[in-house]
């Protein structure tokens, strides 16, 4: 067996919803000032928490919308973190402009109904855990319905373990879980079909093309 | 940030834990091509090097890393470098005995 390269590796960086009520002028300078380094390529995790609520709602929705306008000056893609949050989410992004440079919709984990609109929008949809869980059915249709060049796949390690593993600690390895469910669910069944193989290089291609992106004239300084 | 009776194993496999605690190795779909994944905290994982030699071995060619400005710290800019090279160091290790 050939022995394999070191995964090329590049960074998000944001300010989790979460930490929104710390989202102030010095965070934003810290951030921007991260953002020149050239292993990043893209602003994330942002977005909305409606679940845990760790921030108040507002704070929330103002870290987001701030870190949207700078992802875009910085002409950088953005990570969505949105959890029961929709609605909010989609809104601002229309109100502020989706990124021309990319939007990834994290972990996704709802139906097609939801799934249409951030089609439309022109987002990429991640793919984790949560495709592979057993009472996910409806996780898996709304997979079947995104177009094949705006499909992507992740882990959230160390969370949102792929099954037959939940319940242990996730690394970025178990994506093939994820990855061989998707292509099950696409349709692409059989390990050796080059069908399958098509289909997996276009998720990697989707990666690396939204992601693994050249440093923007704004992250160069210039 | 593994879970508490959880060991690291230095290999390929992956294993869940069985109702006697013992853990057991489970197999892995066989990808024919690399594979990407999107959204990981690489910082939060036990040993950010070993995960990747793992993720080497398992056909993962890329590998986005997420880092919140808040509370995650330098921790992922001043270590990238480090967990590279011990994946690389950690991808011949295990490959030798696979």
């Amino acid at each position: 067996m050939p022995i394999p390269c070191v995964p090329r590796i590049r960074i998000a960086i944001g300010c989790h919803p979460h930490n929104a009520a710390h989202y102030d002028d010095a965070l934003e300078a810290r951030l921007r000032e991260r953002l020149h380094d050239e292993n990043v390529s893209a602003v994330g995790e942002i977005g909305l928490d409606y679940h845990y609520d760790l921030s108040p709602r507002e704070d929330q929705r103002e870290a987001f919308r701030r870190q949207i306008r700078l992802a875009k000056e910085a002409g950088l893609p953005v990570v969505l973190h949105l959890r029961e949050a929709h609605d909010d989410g989609f809104a601002i992004l229309s109100e502020e402009g989706f990124p021309e440079a990319g939007t990834l919709l994290h972990c996704f984990n709802l139906d097609a109904a939801e799934l249409a609109r951030w089609v439309d929008a022109g987002c990429y949809i991640a793919f984790g855990g949560p495709l592979t869980f057993k009472k996910a059915d409806y996780v898996r249709e709304a997979a079947k319905l995104v177009p094949l060049d705006r499909l992507l796949t992740e882990t959230d390690a160390p969370y949102m373990t792929p099954e037959p593993l939940r319940g242990t600690t996730c690394g970025p390895e178990h994506v093939v879980f994820t990855a061989a469910k998707l292509a099950d669910v696409r349709g692409f069944e059989g390990d050796r079909t080059p069908a399958r193989w098509e289909f997996m290089r276009h998720t990697l291609e989707n990666a690396l093309g939204l992601l693994d992106r050249e440093p923007t004239p704004w992250q160069r300084g210039e | 940030m593994a879970r508490e009776d959880e060991p690291v194993f230095r290999d390929q496999f992956f294993r869940r834990k069985r109702r006697n605690g013992e853990w057991e190795v489970v197999a892995s779909p066989t990808l024919f091509t690399s594979v990407a994944d999107t959204h990981a905290h690489l910082q939060l994982l036990p040993d950010p090097g070993l995960a990747l030699a793992r993720a080497a071995l398992h056909k993962v060619r890329f590998i986005e890393t997420i880092v919140d400005v808040w509370e995650d710290g330098d921790t992922t800019f001043e270590k990238l470098g480090e967990w590279k090279r011990e994946g690389a160091i950690g991808i011949r290790t295990i490959a030798r005995h696979c």
